[in-house]
This record gives C-alpha cells, sequence and structure tokens, in this order.
C-alpha cells in the first residue's frame, strides 16, 4: 500500500513539475514557434504591417519566410 | 544689434557641429496597436503580428550607430555588445530587419549612398543616388532639447518610410538608414509598424573614422530590386 501511494506522488509530482516547465517555456519568446504552412503569405503580411506595402523591405520578408518556415 | 547676436551664434553653432565628429545611438519601438490581433484576422496574419511583436522584443533593445564627420557617414545595428543566446534566437535576424539590416555609408561629395548587405547568401553593395526629394513641412515639435520640423519623401512609390523629423540645431545633413540631405540631424523616423528615435548623441574631438564598405558585388538599386522580385515569385512558386 506504501508503495502505491509513494508511486502516485512521484507520478503527479513529475508531471506537476513538467507542465511547470512547459508554462516557464512558453513564455519565452525563443521558444515560441512560428511555422505555418503559408510561409509566403505571412512574409507578405509582416511587410504590410510593419512597412505598408509588400516589397518595402525585402529582409525582413526574407527573414520572417526563413522563420516561418523554419529553414 | 539682436539680429547680429543670434546670427554669430548660429554660425558658431554650425561651425561646432559641421566639424566635431559624432556618434548618435537610436533605439526601434513598435507602434503597438498596429499589432493588435482582431476579430478579422486569419491565422497567418495573427501569427505573423505575434512573429514581429517577438521580434521587437529583442530589436528594441539593440542600439543602431550612426557615426559622421563632416563628409561622410555610416550606420549599422551594433552588434557588439549582443550576446550569444540573442543572436542565436530564430527571431534575431528578424528583429535585425524591423531596424535595418547592412552597413548604410553616405559621401555628400560624391552624392551616393551605399549599402553593404548580405541577401540570400552573398554579400553585395548596393548603390544609390542622394536624391533630395524632401518635402519639408512647418510642423514641429521638441525631441528631448532639439526642436524638430517633419518631412516626408516627395512622391507616393520613393520611400517605405512615412515621415522623419531632423533638427536644425544639428545642422548636419545626415541620419541613419542612409536617409539624409535635410537642414539637420534626423532625429526620428517613423514607418508604419515602428519609430526608430535618437537615445543619445556623442561629440568627439578625435578623428571619427568612417569606413566606406567596399567588399561585395556592387549593383545598383534597380537590380537589387529585380533580384528580390525575382526571389519573392520563386518562393510563391514553391509554396504553390
Amino acid at each position: 500500500m506504501k508503495k502505491i501511494i509513494l508511486s502516485m506522488v512521484f507520478v503527479f509530482a513529475t508531471v506537476g513539475f513538467t507542465n511547470a516547465t512547459n508554462e516557464i517555456d512558453n513564455n519565452k519568446p525563443s521558444t515560441v514557434s512560428y511555422v505555418y504552412p503559408d510561409c509566403w503569405a505571412g512574409a507578405n503580411a509582416a511587410e504590410i504591417y510593419s512597412c505598408g506595402s509588400v516589397g518595402c523591405n525585402f529582409d525582413l520578408w526574407a527573414a520572417v519566410y526563413s522563420a516561418c518556415s523554419g529553414q | 544689434m539682436k539680429f547680429l547676436f543670434y546670427g554669430i551664434l548660429c554660425l558658431i553653432s554650425q561651425t561646432i557641429h559641421s566639424q566635431i565628429n559624432t556618434i548618435c545611438i537610436y533605439q526601434i519601438s513598435p507602434i503597438e496597436h498596429n499589432y493588435n490581433i482582431t476579430n478579422a484576422d486569419d491565422d497567418v496574419t495573427k501569427n505573423t503580428k505575434k512573429m514581429l511583436l517577438n521580434a521587437f522584443d529583442i530589436a528594441k533593445d539593440l542600439d543602431y550607430i550612426l557615426k559622421y564627420n563632416s563628409l561622410e557617414s555610416t550606420s549599422q545595428i551594433d552588434e557588439s555588445l549582443v550576446n550569444e543566446g540573442i543572436k542565436n534566437n530564430y527571431l534575431y535576424p528578424v528583429a535585425k530587419s524591423l531596424i535595418g539590416k547592412g552597413i548604410y555609408y553616405q559621401n555628400r561629395k560624391e552624392k551616393i549612398v551605399l549599402r553593404q548587405a548580405e541577401i540570400l547568401g552573398s554579400l553585395f553593395i548596393i548603390k544609390d543616388v542622394l536624391v533630395n526629394d524632401w518635402k519639408i513641412t512647418t510642423e514641429q515639435k521638441k525631441i528631448g532639447n532639439y526642436l524638430c520640423f517633419k518631412a516626408f519623401k516627395n512622391c507616393d512609390t520613393c520611400s517605405k518610410i512615412e515621415e522623419v523629423w531632423f533638427t536644425p540645431d544639428i545642422p548636419v545633413p545626415f541620419g541613419p538608414l542612409g536617409y539624409g540631405g535635410l537642414p539637420g540631424l534626423i532625429v526620428e523616423i517613423k514607418n508604419k509598424g515602428s519609430i526608430l528615435k535618437l537615445k543619445e548623441i556623442k561629440y568627439t574631438k578625435k578623428d571619427l573614422k568612417i569606413v566606406r564598405p567596399i567588399k561585395g558585388k556592387e549593383i545598383t538599386i534597380d537590380e537589387y530590386n529585380e533580384m528580390t522580385k525575382g526571389f519573392r515569385a520563386n518562393a510563391k512558386k514553391m509554396s504553390n
């Protein structure tokens, strides 16, 4: 009986710790992933919101495309 | 008599500012409401806005340095104090691009602007001419201690920026990101999603070495635009 209770405590503690770690990680910008299927549209949107039109900042376009596609 | 006094004062100020070598430090901040997620946004737009805001978290801590003497200027992001952890963040290239990648060089005598930048893995020098196509307005505001006037590019398609604020208090024709040609230092540059603003200014009597970028294949701004257009088109084909 003691062994069963100890095992359960161990399992709950591990799950709790893992969840807490995930929460902390999710708050870091570096671990947030923005990979989505239409990177071309995403890169275009980035230009529109940052400098007003598609074609206004190719470096940003390429950087967002690359970050999105994971290349 | 009073007029003569102010005239002499202005002349002294101009002489001091044009002879002393100067280092200006700028920092970027996002125009937050531009990235607010609305009900009308699709998933791509939502993700892009979130990505850009996270990239701004990195970008707003980066210093953008403008150095000038009486003839030339260079400007670029100061990466010397950026730690490896930030440099390895996959959003770091996005953050740099939000400000402006590469080294900008201006030469008043030759009336040229060069930009040395790595594009798609190769180093280029993009050459452009210094054209004075500014429209100066009478709108004014104080930025720090400087009285500034608003100006914008006098054509619809020639610039990605919306407006700049320059100060005749520092009568030099330079600014960050290759902008210049106004009757005063550019203190603030605003585009749709961000503001690049002067944070600090340092004068030095030491001879400031302005290094003209020479490495890289020289191309014109038109060739650059064609090249990037081709890359976008290829990427679209791949995404279909």
